[in-house]
């Protein structure tokens, strides 16, 4: 009986975290600053019914409804970064995400990878990887997203690559 | 008969298993375990100290309300040990929260500070609402936020409410940092 829950619970689990189990090698690199926010967040959060009359939060809310998961992982740390980096890689690949579009600016080198999602102005996870002469950021967002939608949240969220995002969604249209 | 027997006694001892499990390490535990400890200070929050007439309250307003028990709240000072000390609590907490009955709902997390949010109970029904973090300058806090069928969407309401029309939350934040400066230490009776 204790056997077969446990079973049940490692398989629940199990599933739950094959998502993005390339990043949970992660989880024990202390000098790796890491954010999620988890589905069952936006879920509630997406049920919240706000009467306002502020049509930034109504926005806010939109996005929120269209997203799955959020991960920010940033790190400087040498060894953590190529940690960070292949974690990224991993993930692209074994999702099969494509480039959508590689930035230079200055010292940094941003990269983003897209998987389509329900409509061609829509994604469902979104890949994206700085790196500069000091750090590695890697954002990772999944849902049934609109790409102009992202380039708010991440301006919200003061993320970098918000401009260059606003920018391809306009080229999208 | 025999087999009857044994099968019974099998499906008992296993039944024995599964409720000794609830007695393993939990947050009740470690607050009772540590609520005298120096360094600690445990307080229960009733809600009773944000003043509300609740009968002037809209229905999901009123719902939330009623919906919410207390909070209870450890807090462990910085300065009462070394950085390592806080963090092996800070881990010993983290590992008790299973995530079978706690849902995280955010994690966010640096090398020395961290903020996590977690649920128990329903998604629809929530039992509790449990935030753990540090700093290593304050210190560390576990926040339980107690009540029955509470909702997200609810309680965010009534803390619209609460902001839109001036409630007086100062004995709440009195108690809060009394706790974070030690000036109230010495009750941590329960208030209610």
């Amino acid at each position: 009986m204790k056997k077969y829950a446990l079973l049940l619970a490692l398989l629940i689990t199990g599933t739950a975290a094959q998502a993005q189990q390339e990043f949970d090698s992660l989880k024990g690199l202390k000098d790796v600053t890491k954010m999620i926010v988890t589905s069952d967040m936006f879920e509630m959060m997406s049920n919240i019914d706000l009467s306002t009359d502020n049509d930034e939060a109504k926005e806010y809310l939109a996005i929120i409804d269209q997203l799955k998961e959020l991960r920010v992982y940033t790190t400087s740390n040498a060894k953590s970064r190529s940690a960070l980096q292949a974690a990224a890689d991993g993930f692209i690949k074994r999702g099969g995400l494509k480039t959508l579009m590689l930035i230079e600016e200055d010292d940094s080198i941003i990269n983003m990878y897209m998987q389509p999602g329900s409509t061609d102005k829509r994604l469902k996870s979104l890949v994206m990887t700085i790196n500069n002469g000091d750090d590695t950021v890697v954002m990772l967002l999944s849902g049934d997203v609109e790409l102009d939608k992202i380039g708010k949240l991440t301006r919200t969220l003061n993320l970098p690559g918000s401009e260059e995002l606003e920018k391809a969604a306009k080229k999208n249209r | 008969m025999h087999t009857v027997a044994k099968l019974l006694g099998l499906a008992v001892a296993s039944f024995l298993l599964l409720v000794s499990c609830s007695s393993k390490p939990s947050l009740d535990r470690f607050f009772v375990d540590h609520q005298e400890q120096i360094g600690f200070i445990v307080q229960d929050l009733p809600k009773s100290l944000v003043p509300m007439n609740v009968e002037e309250l809209p229905a999901a307003e009123r719902a939330a309300y009623e919906s919410l028990d207390k909070a209870n709240v450890l807090f462990y000072r910085a300065e009462s040990g070394t950085p390592a000390q806080m963090n092996a609590y800070y881990d010993e907490v983290d590992a008790l929260l299973d995530p079978e009955e706690f849902t995280t709902l955010m994690s966010t997390e640096g090398e020395t500070w961290g903020m996590n949010m977690y649920y128990s109970g329903d998604k629809e029904d929530i039992d509790s609402f449990v935030i753990l973090a540090k700093d290593p300058k304050i210190g560390f806090t576990i926040v339980r936020l107690l009540g029955d069928d509470m909702s997200v969407g609810e309680l965010l309401k009534l803390y619209q409410y609460a902001e839109t029309n001036g409630v007086d939350m100062s004995n709440l934040i009195g108690r809060l940092q009394g706790m974070v400066t030690g000036t109230n230490a010495e009750e941590t009776v329960d208030a209610d």
